[in-house]
């Protein structure tokens, strides 16, 4: 095993979940917003809502359902099961899809029907219609979606530690993590230079999306007009039954199936035993009444509401000064809150322990804790702001400008009801991965601070796993009801608009 | 307006997680969770003027942790109980420890205890071959940990990461001591899988996803009296004790109370909870975890190679990093 080989096998892990993301992100986003199909923004909700479950409890959840020995589905899957490169690429594949899918969904919304239903009444056929106007003019927002995708797959930790390293097959991420478990100053130098490694892709990657978004701004492609119409339907006739059988499959594999694992593990009075006779609400009583358990719950929900505000509130600004005052240093920021997006979060954090170690500032506090957090997730609403922005048409602030209005009145009265839906989203966007964060937490947390990550952590792997297992789907029921109303209020705001 | 309410809400909540906490006494320890429990009334009745609290994780984490602290020059810990004792080495040599003789500990044998009194031991673990009685018959159990490099235990071998648990370490430095790397490196041919805690390696014999596993015997007890169908083996060469250690860090502004709280860990209570948690103790009067032997007969029956010691310590320590590349190289990659 070399470097090079590593290297490889996470650009070709993260390029695999980018692509698959991509195709099947866009293949959901026009099905639910251009194809005639019962119950659309319901499916849209149950789409979007792997996003909000930690990958590591999918990957938890897997390693029961398709251990290579003795997985539920070990019959259908190839000799290594759920363990190894493919099984790395299916369940980070299920979480890193919502990003393309949510940023088409979103830029589906935003496109003018009017093209389309030009094209359609020219005779053009759907697939040609997709394939030379909305595809035409949605591919830029494909392709932040998937350098979201790349980005968050090439940083993550959780699913490569539990299904790559049993089989041996380590990532940049893991082997980061493996050279900082060493001790001593080789395996630290060693580390940071991995760690320089990942960053120089994490560059490449970032620069085109930059060439990109330059490319984009010069063709001066705006989606939304300010008028709006609703686009009509496209009738998928006998597909819809199949239509809907696949994504029902989809739901069940992403999201009913671990969650199933996971629920059964934790009734379990004995790892692996999933007899009926022999459940127990033992492992589920041992969470609840665990003290470092309350502490986390706190903990965990008082960190995230502070770094959301901070985060939402900086990435609105942000976004306003980038794209409609075209501040440089607003763009830097936008654009760099990418490379830390894309950091693992063992080298986020173990950098901030050493600069607050020089420096000796805040130890006590929470402050480096929330600073990872911040850094890590930044990108997430300071992109999705920014996007936000330049997909609205300047028309209406030049129009409100020109009626007296002054730039505070136009940011009140314009920018945050008109993207209110885009800073609620963002805001719950950060909000469901820093409550579950584990990576940063573990290495940052410390007596009195512990979150919800790091308890589920310390039962998963020094405590007992079926207690794990219980808080496990605790978090992932928590998070998938949290991430339904979210959005099913959202909708209702939308129709009552 | 609405924005600022959410605000003043969100700095309120906050200031609650970072509630300054009162005066106290930070144990960081990796003993379980149900032993954190048990200790934390007696002690707290003992020192009701002062706040006990524990930080509990793996000891390998617990001594990333504090190494980190130690490095800011603010470390928080005032005790440490965790079963590295090379980190407890490697503290006493950077000056980091309170040299201390407890009154109470002198039942404690020398081989155990530090020679300039920074560290002693205070519980001993025993790491055993564990596996799954539904799979596997009397019959075909390994007898030895040489036993476990036979062909027939490919692909059914586990035990935890020496970069993760701190007993997984302990065991590999004690293996390597007693077998060298060849050990090892057969033993990857078999396709060993080492990941994780004990915990994890529990979990797969559970699950029969691997069917024998090096692991400690106090999680194979209580994962009996849960009915678990888990089973130790006690190999012929001995047991791999693993010491627990305690140690007050230097700095430590109640030292009367810290030394205080050392006394009691010495004491009958508290040794006769770590053995109702499956650990063993030197107290004369503290009987052997249910259903396992007595500490004297482990050791009695531990081979000069395998005995834990100060003298194993010493030409262990400055092959501390060594050990743990040496494995990581031949097994985990």
């Amino acid at each position: 095993m070399n470097i090079f080989e590593i290297t490889l096998r996470s650009i070709a892990l993260a390029s695999a979940v980018s692509l698959f993301s991509g195709l099947l992100g866009c293949l959901f986003a026009w099905l639910v917003t251009r194809a005639e199909i019962p119950g659309r923004q319901r499916w849209a909700q149950w789409l979007a809502l792997p996003y909000s479950v930690p990958a590591y409890l999918l990957a938890m959840a897997w390693v029961v359902i398709g251990n290579p020995t003795i997985g539920w589905l070990r019959h259908f899957l190839p000799a290594q099961g759920s363990y190894g490169f493919w099984g790395m690429v299916c369940v980070e594949t299920t979480v890193a899809m919502t990003f393309p899918f949510l940023e088409l969904k979103a830029g589906f919304e935003k496109l003018d029907p009017a093209l389309e239903e030009a094209a359609r009444m020219s005779g053009a056929s759907p697939a040609r219609v997709f394939r030379d106007v909305s595809f035409k003019l949605l591919w830029p927002s494909l392709l932040s979606g998937m350098a979201l995708s790349f980005l968050y797959t090439i940083s993550s930790f959780g699913v490569p530690a539990l299904l790559g390293l049993p089989v041996r097959q380590f990532v940049l991420t893991t082997l980061i993590y493996s050279e900082f478990k060493m001790g001593g100053l080789t395996g630290i130098y060693n580390g940071f230079k991995l760690s320089a490694v990942l960053v120089a892709i994490v560059l490449v990657v970032l620069a085109l999306s930059y060439a990109l978004k330059r490319w984009q701004s010069r063709r001066g492609v705006t989606l939304v007009s300010g008028k709006a119409s609703k686009p009509s339907q496209v009738h998928l006739g006998k597909l819809t039954i199949p239509v809907l059988m696949g994504l029902s499959a989809w739901i069940i594999i992403t999201l009913v199936l671990p969650w199933t694992a996971l629920g059964l593990s934790a009734l379990a009075s004995v790892a692996g035993d999933f007899r009926v006779s022999q459940w127990t609400l033992r492992n589920f009583k041992t969470v609840v009444t665990l003290a470092d358990f309350q502490e986390s719950v706190k903990n965990s929900l008082s960190y995230t509401v502070c770094v959301v505000l901070c985060l939402v509130s900086a990435g609105f600004f942000l976004g306003y000064l980038s794209v409609r005052r075209n501040k440089r240093w607003a763009r830097v920021i936008v654009g760099a809150s990418q490379i830390s997006f894309a950091l693992p979060g063992t080298v986020i954090a173990l950098v901030l322990i050493y600069v607050s170690a020089w420096t000796g500032w805040l130890w006590d506090g929470v402050f480096w804790m929330l600073l990872a957090y911040g850094l890590k997730y930044a990108a997430i609403p300071f992109q999705m702001l920014s996007t936000g922005f330049s997909h609205v048409h300047p028309s209406l602030e030049e129009a409100a400008q020109m009626s007296g209005a002054r730039r505070f009145k136009v940011i009140r009265d314009i920018w945050v009801p008109m993207l209110k839906t885009v800073w609620i989203s963002a805001g719950v966007l950060v909000a469901l991965p820093i409550l579950t964060e584990l990576t940063m937490s573990v290495l940052l947390t410390g007596p009195g601070r512990a979150t919800l990550g790091t308890v589920l952590f310390q039962l998963q792997e020094y405590a007992d796993q079926p207690s794990a297992a219980a808080m496990g789907f605790l978090i992932l029921s928590f998070a998938v009801v949290g991430a339904w109303i979210q959005s099913t209020l959202i909708s209702k705001r939308k129709n009552l608009t | 307006m609405k924005f600022i309410n959410v605000w003043i809400f969100a700095l309120c909540f906050l200031s609650g997680a970072c509630k300054p906490s009162k005066p106290s006494l930070w144990i960081y320890t990796s003993l379980y969770k149900e032993v954190i429990a048990a200790v934390q009334p007696p002690l707290q009745a003992l020192l009701p003027d002062v706040e006990i609290k524990f930080f509990q994780g793996g000891s390998e984490n617990i001594a990333a942790k504090l190494n980190m602290e130690l490095l800011a020059n603010r470390p928080q810990a005032n005790l440490v109980l965790t079963s590295d004792p090379f980190w407890y080495e490697e503290l006493k040599r950077l000056g980091k420890l309170e040299a201390y003789r407890s009154p109470v500990a002198g039942y404690v044998p020398t081989a155990f205890t530090d020679p300039d009194s920074f560290y002693s031991t205070v519980r001993v673990s025993s790491i055993v071959m564990a596996y799954h009685q539904n799979v596997l018959s009397e019959k075909e159990l390994p007898h030895s940990w040489k036993d476990l490099t036979d062909d027939r235990w490919k692909g059914r071998l586990t035990m935890g990461s020496p970069l993760e648990s701190g007993s997984a370490f302990t065991t590999v430095a004690m293996l390597f001591h007693h077998e060298g790397w060849d050990y090892f490196t057969r033993l990857r041919s078999l396709d060993l899988l080492s990941s994780g805690g004990n915990s994890t390696v529990l979990n797969r014999i559970e699950t029969k996803e691997r069917q024998i596993g090096l692991l400690l015997l106090e999680n194979v007890l209580k994962a009996m009296k849960k009915g678990s169908p888990i089973r130790p083996i006690y190999p012929k060469e001995g047991v791999i004790p693993v010491p627990g250690l305690i140690a007050i860090l230097k700095g430590t502004k109640n030292i009367s109370a810290a030394q205080r709280v050392y006394d009691w860990f010495f004491s009958l209570e508290a040794q006769r909870a770590m053995v109702a948690a499956g650990m063993h103790s030197f107290y004369p009067q503290a009987p052997a975890p249910q259903g396992w032997l007595p500490l004297s007969e482990i050791l009695a029956h531990t081979p000069e190679g395998m005995f834990w010691g100060n003298e194993v310590l010493q030409a262990l320590y400055p092959r501390r990093d060594e050990i743990k590349r040496g494995f990581s190289d031949r097994v985990l990659r």
